[in-house]
């Protein structure tokens, strides 16, 4: 990620982590602020992950259901994808939808 | 849990800043910065209040009120503020129970310390009732004469500044004397008046050139701590698995700050930060957390190294961003100011959120799932108490963790 600045996707901050990038598979962890646990639905959210100028398809995504959620003062919905990078492509964007409105990321420079 | 007392003198446009040591009673003024012009460090003030303020007085929800003419400015100890808009004002449009004479202008102000207020002008003066915000119109204003019988002939007939030290003694300033008043005795204490260059009495004051007549003074506001349960009935980790998994802590924040003026329960406050590692189904994840007065959220982030000069705790809120949030305000710990007021009962000040000398916070921070799913919850908190009429200088501070993991 270039920064590590949550955006706002809809009504929605949002912030997408990677991990176990390898050169056939991305995980990708979406963080999603909301003010009560179980909120979202798994239904609620898509998330894109562009490289090498094509969609990568998703390997796996949250079970159909509420999103877990970890609360604090207020709370995070977590949605975990892992999407398969079988020709390890170069990443070059994640997008995040809640509710129909959207944020996306730069993920061009090396995971920090 | 006392802190330093600090005390403003002015005169002219200028002003001294008095720290006052509350155990050993030494006076300290730094005279590298004091005299300073008071156009110079109250930027919030308006230019008018800069030069030959009449009368200060502190009032016990943290506002701080400075009184020339027949115009007020209400200063905002709790952030250093005025509403510009606003201030100066007319006195008499806004202070509706003091007297015509005295809302076209007075020359001194104290609080008593009890809930009851003086205001002086001239030989006379009137005594406001800080619980109805009222003056009995029938016996004031009165004489000082009458009101203060063993004040001096020379005070009599005025005073040009009034302070209560917080000690038990009010000072009373005439010209380049002034008298020592025990409160609870009602009595000028014996030998005064004295002159304020009296050697060893206001040796501060002297060097900095303050020898009278003096315009005004107050002892500012600051919140002191009473008592402290952070964090109060700490559970670290308290797991379940049905009918929907939940793993993590709980904890209340209870405090009482000291209401005995200048101790105003209005500038204490109560701070949470967080720091650590979460993860969902075995993967770690990011939390969004927002700190107050911080336009965008930002992430809580990792422990750090042991070589790290940053501790890297930041405060633990959130952003009024959901459409589910019941308050579609900003959330965060212990402010004051927050919009939701005493409406989120896990952060309450009572009985008033700004004046409440009582705070009661409770947080359960956790894993909430569909059975089967998986969590670890490793976070430090630090809980502060602040004073934020002084710069939010530290008073209390403590640290814990809430560490749990299921299964």
């Amino acid at each position: 990620m270039n920064d590590e600045t949550p955006r706002l996707a809809g009504d929605f901050w949002v912030y997408p982590s990677l991990h176990e990038v390898t050169g056939t598979s991305v995980r990708v962890n979406v963080a999603i602020a909301v003010e009560q646990p179980l909120d979202l639905q798994d239904s609620d959210v898509a998330v894109e992950l562009v490289a090498g100028g094509q969609s990568l398809s998703v390997a796996e995504a949250p079970v159909p259901g509420p999103l877990p959620a970890i609360q604090m003062t207020g709370a995070n919905a977590y949605a975990l994808y892992r999407f398969d990078n079988p020709d390890g492509l170069a990443l070059e964007s994640v997008t995040v939808t809640v509710r129909g409105g959207s944020a996306t990321f730069d993920v061009s420079l090396p995971v920090g | 849990m006392a802190q330093v007392r600090t005390a403003f003198f002015f005169r002219g446009g200028k002003y001294v800043r008095y720290e006052i040591d509350p155990v050993t009673g030494a006076e300290t003024v730094n005279h590298d910065f004091y005299p300073r012009g008071v156009a110079e460090a109250w930027s919030a003030m308006p230019a008018s209040f800069t030069q030959g303020i009449d009368a200060v007085v502190n009032w016990p929800d943290g506002f701080v009120y400075f009184f020339k003419g027949s115009e007020y400015v209400r200063w905002d100890a709790t952030n250093d503020t005025v509403d510009a808009s606003f201030y100066p004002h007319d006195t008499a449009s806004q202070w509706p129970a003091l007297p015509a004479s005295f809302a076209a202008g007075m020359n001194a102000a104290i609080n008593w310390g009890d809930g009851r207020v003086f205001f002086f002008k001239g030989p006379k003066y009137v005594r406001y009732d800080l619980q109805t915000d009222s003056v009995d119109q029938t016996i004031y204003p009165r004489d000082i004469s009458e009101g203060w019988p063993d004040f001096p002939v020379a005070f009599r007939s005025g005073v040009d500044a009034a302070v209560n030290w917080g000690n038990g003694t009010a000072y009373f300033f005439k010209g380049g004397q002034y008298l020592n008043y025990d409160i609870q005795n009602e009595k000028v204490r014996p030998g005064y008046p004295l002159p304020i260059t009296e050697p060893g009495k206001w040796p501060e004051l002297v060097q900095a050139g303050f020898t009278g007549p003096i315009d005004e003074v107050i002892e500012w506001p600051q919140a002191d701590v009473v008592s402290v349960d952070i964090p109060g009935r700490l559970v670290s980790c308290s797991k379940r698995t049905q009918p929907e998994v939940r793993c993590g802590g709980e904890f209340e924040m209870h405090a009482l700050f000291a209401d005995a003026d200048p101790s105003i329960p209005a500038c204490g406050e109560y701070r949470q930060y967080i720091r650590g590692e979460l993860e969902v189904n075995g993967q770690p994840v990011r939390f969004i957390t927002k700190e107050h007065g911080v336009p965008a959220p930002r992430l809580m982030r990792s422990r750090p190294g042991q070589s790290s000069d940053d501790d890297h705790f930041i405060e633990d809120g959130q952003a009024a961003s959901s459409p589910a949030n019941p308050f579609h305000v900003d959330l965060d710990y212990g402010h004051r100011d927050a919009a939701v007021g005493n409406g989120n009962l896990n952060d309450m000040y009572l009985v008033k959120r700004r004046s409440g000398e009582q705070y009661a916070g409770r947080d359960t921070p956790g894993g909430v799932g569909a059975p089967g799913t998986f969590f670890k919850i490793d976070v430090d908190f630090r809980g502060h108490l602040i004073d934020v009429c002084n710069g939010g200088r530290v008073l209390f501070t403590r640290e814990w963790t809430v560490n749990c993991q299921v299964p």
